[in-house]
């Protein structure tokens, strides 16, 4: 198991963390299980930032749902500071669970829009800080707002009245305002323009370096979780292939999947990009309810031998490789 | 340009529609707080000397305006009178079935599964017993009273509430930014109060203007027949079964309670459809 810098209890700790899915429950028909996660273990410091990459239906939503709390796991641990969460009562759940948040996909639709700026951005104070009063709530929220670069003028406006960044950085100061630890931030600028990415990508990292907050970060773009993360997990089919540090698995990637990616990824030299000869990815993902035995990339996988229908391919670190690599022939 | 002026001019001409609507719905509001205080003449009163006299008879206490019924009363008193019961009543019917049906149809939309197929259950068996079947059956076991007649009628309209905020709550559910109240761990009173039901609201309030004119006509309807909710002086529906034996004869005794009917719920669904137009947020600074 790869450990990540850092002594000590990590802020967050994945134990064989899985989710299966019964689908299609009917009076006459079996259900059929899908596993949308299986046996994930990971582990993130504080302050540090841990990318999860893969394509859609690869587990990566189904696990920062669990992550937050709003999915139960079926088997397996989440640690948060080394108090396992996953079997907590309601109670002591909820609080355990308030240092996580979340920001969402849509910019728009994660905001009410019956409800002011201010309001939204409020919210998480009138849940857990009920000690303040209303008009200090009301100022912290102003505050937050401020930070993240909505001035007081606007924090009086209706959801649908900012633009898409603007909205994601309401999202965003949503999700700091209270004592915050955690955040997941699922595909958090995938619906943003190119040009405002950049620009909550850095408030994301800002906001980082001055709350000293661990962020899950979520995508299906590499070049995005690139630029963001310390730590990557790439997932397909539900199971983690490669995870390590950042560079090293996007500059000496062991997985072949890992390899398709990032060649998949543009170059920014025309030249460069017209000399190389990417690898592209054939074929679909395989149903997640069907998933192939053995390794499950080896549909698709131009290195794939007998071996790999019969023995699933443990996460682990192989020929001296800083990153683990769930793959026989690394 | 000849497109757009006709736009402006329709526009203007359904802005009078609204606020004649409204104009008329406050005069009936104040005629329904009122009472008979706002009557021209004592609604009460018979005279069988003045008994099916024609609009614009001048009698013993004025001129009967809109003229007499079969005892002599005057008939745009009765209908002044007649406004609060028809008013109220179905006003306080709409209620009783949009708090009924509203918080059935949240709970079971924000439950799903299960809770909602058996709120469906229930609406489909209400809505397989002929309404009046049911409410002549209820009202005629027990006696008719205000309370029983209130709740009759509310039987009669809570299944639409119950299933619009049903499948509403269950899109509103599905909305990121109630996970983001669950990941702030808000309980589910927040989630329905706060997030589904604001956002619910302006479909519910459209429906039940909707649903007033229906009552009204249900009240009516339950009058006309002498179950409706028992008064001193006849209410609208009562008027028209009072008047019906002499429709050949004297026109103006059915004519009016009917005209008055169909103004107020006529008014009222003008109005709710203007309310729907205003509260959508996306609407709102339009136009």
């Amino acid at each position: 198991m790869h450990e990540p810098s850092g002594n000590g209890i990590p802020l967050l700790e994945i134990r064989d963390l899985s989710k299966t899915y019964f689908i299609g429950q009917g009076l006459f028909r079996e259900p059929v299980e899908l596993n949308a996660v299986s046996g994930v273990s990971l582990r993130l410091d504080k302050g540090q930032t841990l990318g999860i990459v893969g394509e859609s239906g690869c587990g990566k939503s189904t696990l920062s749902r669990m992550l937050a709390g709003t999915t139960g796991a079926t088997s397996g641990r989440i640690l948060l500071e080394g108090q396992d969460v996953t079997n907590l009562p309601e109670r002591q759940r909820n609080k355990a669970l308030q240092h996580v948040q979340m920001v969402f996909q849509s910019p728009y639709s994660s905001l009410n829009p019956r409800m002011r700026i201010a309001d939204i951005v409020r919210e998480p104070l009138d849940v857990h800080r009920r000690d303040l009063s209303a008009k200090q709530r009301g100022e912290r929220a102003l505050e937050m707002l401020e930070r993240v670069g909505i001035g007081k003028e606007m924090a009086q406006r209706m959801p649908h009245q900012l633009s898409g960044g603007q909205q994601q950085r309401v999202g965003i100061a949503r999700a700091l305002i209270s004592d915050v630890r955690l955040v997941i931030c699922d595909e958090p600028v995938s619906a943003l323009d190119v040009s405002v990415q950049a620009q909550v990508i850095n408030l994301l990292r800002e906001l980082q370096t001055s709350l000293q907050v661990s962020y899950v970060f979520v995508s299906h773009d590499l070049a995005v979780v690139a630029n963001i993360s310390d730590l990557i997990a790439v997932m397909y089919l539900g199971k983690v292939v490669e995870y390590g540090r950042a560079q090293d698995v996007l500059q000496s990637p062991r997985h072949p999947y890992t390899q398709a990616l990032v060649d998949s990824a543009n170059v920014p030299d025309p030249a460069l990009e017209k000399s190389r000869t990417p690898r592209i990815l054939k074929g679909e993902i395989p149903k997640p309810t069907d998933p192939p035995s053995g390794c499950r990339f080896r549909t698709r996988c131009w290195m794939a031998q007998e071996r790999c229908a019969i023995e699933q391919p443990e996460l682990k670190q192989r020929d001296g490789s800083p990153q683990s690599v769930a793959c026989h022939f690394v | 340009m000849a497109a757009m002026a006709r736009k402006l001019t329709s526009l203007r001409g359904s802005q009078i529609i609204v606020a004649l609507a409204l104009v008329f719905l406050l005069v009936l509001a104040v005629m329904a707080v009122t009472g008979d205080l706002m009557a021209p003449m004592n609604a009460a009163r018979q005279s069988l000397r003045a008994r099916l006299m024609p609009p614009g008879f001048e009698g013993r206490q004025g001129i009967h305006w809109l003229g007499t019924d079969s005892v002599g009363r005057d008939i745009l008193s009765l209908i002044v009178a007649g406004a609060r019961p028809a008013i109220l009543v179905s006003g306080f019917a709409v209620a009783l079935a949009a708090l009924f049906g509203v918080s059935l149809g949240m709970f079971a939309g924000y439950r799903g599964g299960r809770m909602g197929g058996l709120l469906l259950y229930i609406t489909n068996i209400q809505l397989a017993f002929p309404f009046f079947l049911l409410a002549v059956t209820i009202v005629g076991i027990m006696r008719p009273s205000i309370p029983l007649v209130v709740f009759v009628i509310a039987l009669g309209c809570w299944v639409p509430f119950a299933r619009i905020s049903y499948s509403e709550t269950m899109q509103v559910v599905e909305q990121e930014y109630i996970e983001a109240v669950r990941v702030m761990r808000g309980g589910t009173a927040r989630i329905l109060l706060r997030h589904v039901l604001p956002n619910i609201l302006p479909n519910i309030l459209v429906l039940a203007t909707f649903a007033l004119g229906t009552a009204i006509v249900m009240e009516s309807g339950l009058s006309f027949v002498g179950l409706g909710v028992p008064t001193k002086t006849p209410t609208w529906g009562r008027m028209l079964s009072e008047g019906r034996d002499y429709i050949s004869t004297a026109w103006w005794l059915t004519f009016f309670p009917g005209l008055a009917i169909f103004l107020l719920v006529l008014s009222i669904n003008v109005c709710g459809e203007r309310l729907r137009d205003i509260t959508d947020p996306k609407q709102a600074g339009k136009q």
